[in-house]
């Protein structure tokens, strides 16, 4: 594995940003839910790295890796069972067709 | 004998207003009887003060403390000297009058009468409260019922004169809000107690000069200085009698009280900074409401706009710094409520019985209803400043103490004087001694009997008493003016 | 002793309601009745809890006076919620015991969030408390509406939790510790580093999504307008109190050095408060003005918080309790305006005087309180928080929050007029609203309540100083 902190913060910053541009950027809503695993990921991969690489209690970063796993898979069930509400009374899970509420 | 008198003043109403929500709205005449009966109360507490009251201290009496919020500085503290004690006298009396004027109300009795005395608990509370938190409280928990009272029994433009009314009178508490905060932070002494303050604290003269001019406007707004005095003829013109009554003639006296109590007492030198420009808003107010009142048509912008120029006077009185000055001030606070009342009134009863308040309309009125007409006319005289009448004793200590600080704002207020003469005189002449129009499609209307005319007997004696036995009143606040004035 | 902690009830509950959604079929009345009583129970067991005071779990969690007095709080909240939605009108009858477990379960969450003061139970509690909320909204039987918003709920969400879990491992790498305290430690070594900053704000956004600060408020109207009103309800007074008292953990727990922050959180309160207000101007639906107007209120709550003195954080506490009373009772007059569950415009108060006088005088009290016109609880609340704020020196913040509070004055004014006058009603449509005996009860209380509390505020006052005293 690489010694240097670095490339791994700049990876998980990358996936942070793409995340973030997923988000705002794509039309499916399952798009959005992939956008925003990668930016859990993004957050995973930064606990994993200060874990590895600075003074902290080892288990601690792990640990939240852990959990931030948990609760994405939980996210995912809770999002992919609205999205499936939404598809049924839409017909389309395309965002931009969802605006019938004033902002 | 220990009894909490100020306690029991400011409950009456308030306990009336609780009976009253529980009795039926078809028991019309027993609601009007609690409501007779909880201002009778404070009625008669309020002359135990005035009899009671040794006027050559001006002490705060009767003080009682009840309960605190430790850590704030808050205190539920009551007190009562010189200044407030003939203020409390008025607001009993314009109750126990406006209660009687309504006596004929249909229409929701219930809501009406637990609004006015919800009104007057607001009044009773500011001037018998000596914290600043609870002062704040019941000034605007005189604001509310004002709203309602207007929009539901309110005649002519109701909603826009209530939202007028309302957002401006809440605009002036919240400068006054802010300068209440202030206050606290500025003192240093960890408390909202005024009496505290009052023998305390020492500002800044730039502290002083800045706290006074923000309690000038904020009070001056609730007190229809000019310019922020517009919400006042419509509010007035559109709301009932009796809150008419009780609005001008007392809540706009609040605003006079509290820049008395907390502005120029607290602040001496912030005071005469700006005595320029008291000066300038009592003389304006005098000038250009009168102004106004020579255009008008109806008979009740007319009272509106006279009760402007009258606070004009008060404002004068307290803009000249000096003890006759003061004195007038606060004579013409209670000279004014009571002419005020009685022009509400007497235009009240004119509207119920005529259905209109337009002055071609009303042609010939004397003919037609002298009792009613022979109210109107006397209060005008007062307004005028009639010798005999307590109007005329008000606005010569005001001149006179005017005239001994500048001679220009002396003669612009004699100048308003006279203009208030023209235009009381005119009313009469063409409207009530007139010529009966053919035109006019007003039913004839029904003179007073004794029932009816009671509350004007009641407010028109308080007239004749002061003009003739002045005295009685200014040794009250005399001694209170003088230790008002003891910074300057 | 333990045992009878409130997180332990509420997890029971949750079982309870867990148990009954799995039947297939639901006696409904009986249910109902069993729904208040459950309520009760939790809120028994947060008062009797009141007292325990301890660090559990390697100091993860945290019971103290602060967080203790806020559970109570919070499951004061969600018991009034139960009790006023014994009979939601517009949630099928097969999905109802889901509802009330979704609503313990976030109640669950927030209660393990005010107590937390380590970053993974700290997220861990609030995505409990947020996906049972996801899952509340499109429970409404109404269509589209009700569809769209919970997308734009559950997206915007996770967006903003997405971020504050990377703000979070930022944070993590730069503190080398998960704990609160630890890292509220080390701000003044911090603040020079720009990714601090980075990682602060990513780690409030978050919160700021659940208390609807600017600029995460979007989401607001919208779901609002949308969703069931009892559950609106809870969200808008509940989840928001949750989210204030995390808040208010990282202030006592940073200090003084909290102060370097000082001119994004008055940025921040003054336009919160602003937008909720202007916005609130134009609503037409009842739903979308309160929604606003929860908006404005979030930021007065912030301004009491940032002045990091102990006046203003218990004037917040203060404020925050009348808030929740308030606003629950609003929404509970929606919900007894609204036939079957659907939207009330504003123009559907008319008349409400005549139909129901006890319902009118409930609006009455709650709006003024709302608006902060005195004796209520609402307006000695705003006194508290401004003369805090004037007292710790952000006079201009302190003249803003005034006037926003007057402008505000003007819409909930006008819905209490409605009320009052009779005026633009057409005949035959005023059919009388009969209120259960329960609920006329709630009425009187609310009403008492905030009238007692805000013309004597000694009693709950020297509550909320002394809960959070260790702290100053």
């Amino acid at each position: 594995m690489i010694n240097d902190i670095t490339p791994y913060l700049i990876l998980s910053a990358a996936l942070f940003c793409i995340g973030l541009y997923g988000l705002l950027a794509r039309r499916s809503l399952i798009g959005i839910l992939i956008a925003t695993e990668l930016i859990l990921n993004a957050a995973n991969i930064n606990f994993l790295t200060f874990s590895r690489f600075m003074d902290v209690d080892k288990a601690v970063g792990q640990i939240f890796t852990l959990f931030v796993i948990a609760l994405a898979a939980a996210e995912v069930a809770v999002g992919l069972s609205i999205v499936l509400v939404v598809y049924r009374n839409f017909n389309t899970i395309n965002v931009e067709k969802m605006d019938h509420l004033k902002g | 004998m220990n009894l909490p008198i100020l306690s029991i003043i400011l409950l009456a109403p308030l306990l009336a207003m609780a009976l009253i929500l529980f009795v039926k709205e078809e028991n019309s005449r027993l609601i009007k009887s609690i409501a007779l009966i909880g201002s009778g109360i404070s009625f008669l507490g309020s002359i135990y003060l005035v009899l009671a009251y040794d006027y050559h201290s001006a002490e705060f009496r009767w003080v009682e403390q009840w309960f605190e919020v430790p850590g704030w500085g808050i205190q539920f503290i009551l007190g009562v000297d010189g200044l407030s004690i003939p203020l409390v006298l008025l607001t009993s009396i314009i109750i126990f009058s406006g209660v009687l004027v309504s006596q004929n109300l249909k229409f929701r009795v219930k809501e009406f009468f637990a609004l006015l005395l919800l009104l007057v608990a607001g009044a009773y509370g500011v001037l018998l409260v000596l914290d600043l938190f609870f002062f704040f409280l019941f000034y605007e928990l005189a604001v509310i019922p004002m709203f309602l009272l207007v929009n539901i029994w309110g005649t002519g433009n109701k909603t826009y004169a209530a939202n007028k009314l309302t957002l401006y009178l809440l605009a002036g508490s919240g400068l006054v809000l802010f300068g209440f905060f202030i206050l606290y932070f500025v003192s240093g002494l960890n408390t909202f107690n005024l009496k505290d303050m009052l023998e305390l604290a020492s500002f800044s003269p730039g502290m002083q000069k800045g706290l006074f001019i923000l309690f000038l406007i904020g009070f001056g707004t609730l007190s229809a200085t000019w310019p922020f005095h517009t919400w006042s003829p419509d509010g007035y013109a559109s709301a009932p009698t009796a809150a008419s009554m009780l609005h001008a003639a007392v809540l706009k006296t609040l605003g006079a009280y509290g820049i008395l109590r907390v502005a120029v007492a607290l602040f001496p030198e912030g005071a005469h900074y700006w005595q320029w420009l008291m000066l300038s808003f009592g003389v304006i107010n005098i000038l250009y409401a009168a102004l106004c009142v020579i255009v008008q048509k109806d008979l009740k912008y007319i009272v509106g706009y006279s009760c402007v120029s009258h606070m004009g006077i008060v404002m004068l009185g307290i803009g000249t710094l000096t003890q006759a000055g003061l004195n007038g001030a606060m004579f013409q606070m209670f000279s004014h409520g009571i002419m005020t009342a009685l022009l509400f009134a007497s235009v009240g009863y004119i509207y119920e019985a005529k259905k209109t308040r337009n002055l071609d309309d009303l042609k010939g009125l004397f003919k037609e209803m002298p009792k009613a007409s022979t109210f109107f006319i006397l209060a005008g005289l007062t307004c005028l400043g009639l010798p005999g009448l307590s109007g005329f004793v008000a606005e010569f200590l005001v001149i006179y103490a005017t005239f001994s600080v500048s001679y220009v704002f002396g003669s612009l207020a004699l100048l308003g004087l006279v203009l208030s003469a023209i235009y009381i005189l005119r009313i009469l002449k063409s409207s009530f001694w007139g010529v009966p129009s053919d035109k006019s499609t007003a039913p004839v209307g029904v003179d007073h009997n004794w029932k009816t005319a009671l509350p004007q007997y009641i407010l028109f004696s308080f007239l004749l008493l002061l003009g003739i036995c002045p005295m009685i009143l200014i040794q009250f606040i005399s001694q209170t003016s003088i230790v008002l004035l003891r910074g300057y | 002793m333990w045992f009878y902690s409130v997180e332990t009830f509420l997890v029971l509950a949750s079982l309870f309601f867990f148990s009954w959604s799995l039947r297939k079929e639901v006696h409904l009345t009986l249910f109902h009745k069993l729904v208040g009583w459950a309520g009760f129970l939790v809120l028994l067991s947060a008062l009797f809890s009141f007292d325990f005071r301890g660090v559990f779990f390697q100091e993860v969690y945290v019971m103290d006076g602060f967080s203790q007095l806020m559970k109570v709080i919070l499951v004061l909240g969600y018991f009034i919620t139960l009790f006023l939605a014994q009979e939601v009108k517009d949630v099928d009858g097969k999905h109802q015991p889901e509802f009330y477990l979704f609503l313990t379960t976030s109640t669950l969450g927030m209660v393990v969030l005010v107590s937390a003061k380590d970053l993974i139970t700290l997220y861990t509690a609030l995505e409990l408390a947020s996906y049972s909320l996801y899952l509340l909204i499109p429970m409404r039987s109404n269509g589209k509406g009700s569809a769209e918003a919970s997308i734009k709920y559950i997206l915007i969400g996770i967006a903003a939790s997405g971020i504050m879990v990377y703000g979070f491992s930022l944070l993590f790498g730069l503190t080398q510790t998960t704990y609160l305290n630890e890292i509220a430690a080390q701000l003044p070594l911090l603040y020079q580093m720009p990714i601090f900053w980075v990682a602060f704000f990513f780690s409030l956004a978050g919160f700021f999504f659940k208390l609807s600060f600017f600029p995460f408020h979007a989401w607001t109207p919208d779901v609002y307008e949308a969703g069931n009103t009892q559950v609106i309800g809870f969200i808008s007074t509940v989840s928001k109190i949750a989210g204030l008292s995390v808040l208010i953990r990282f202030m006592l727990l940073a200090g003084e050095t909290a102060h370097v922050l000082d001119d994004v959180w008055v940025a921040i309160a003054i336009a919160t408060m602003t937008i909720g207000n202007l916005s609130a101007l134009i609503q037409k639906d009842l739903k979308r003005l309160l929604a606003y107007s929860s908006i404005a209120q979030a930021g007065y709550l912030l301004v009491g918080v940032l002045c990091i003195s102990e006046k203003g954080i218990s004037g917040a506490i203060y404020y925050a309790a009348a808030y929740l009373v308030m606003n629950l009772t609003a929404f509970f007059i929606i919900s007894q305006l609204s036939k079957n569950g659907n939207n009330v415009p504003t123009s559907a108060v008319k008349g409400l005087f005549k139909r129901s006088p006890l319902l009118a005088l409930t609006l009455l009290i709650s709006f003024f309180a709302l608006a902060g016109i005195p004796p209520l609880a609402g307006f000695t609340g705003k006194w508290f928080i401004f003369s805090a704020a004037v007292n710790s020196g952000y006079n201009v913040l302190a003249l803003v929050a005034i006037f926003n509070s007057i402008i505000s004055l003007y819409y909930y004014l006008m819905v209490v007029k409605d009320a009052y006058s009779d005026e633009g009603i057409e005949a035959g449509g005023l059919e009388p609203i009969r209120l259960k005996p329960a609920y006329q009860i709630y009425c009187y209380l609310s009403i008492a309540v905030l009238v007692v509390t805000g013309f004597f505020p000694h009693l709950f006052m020297s509550l909320t100083k002394q809960s959070i005293a260790v702290f100053f």
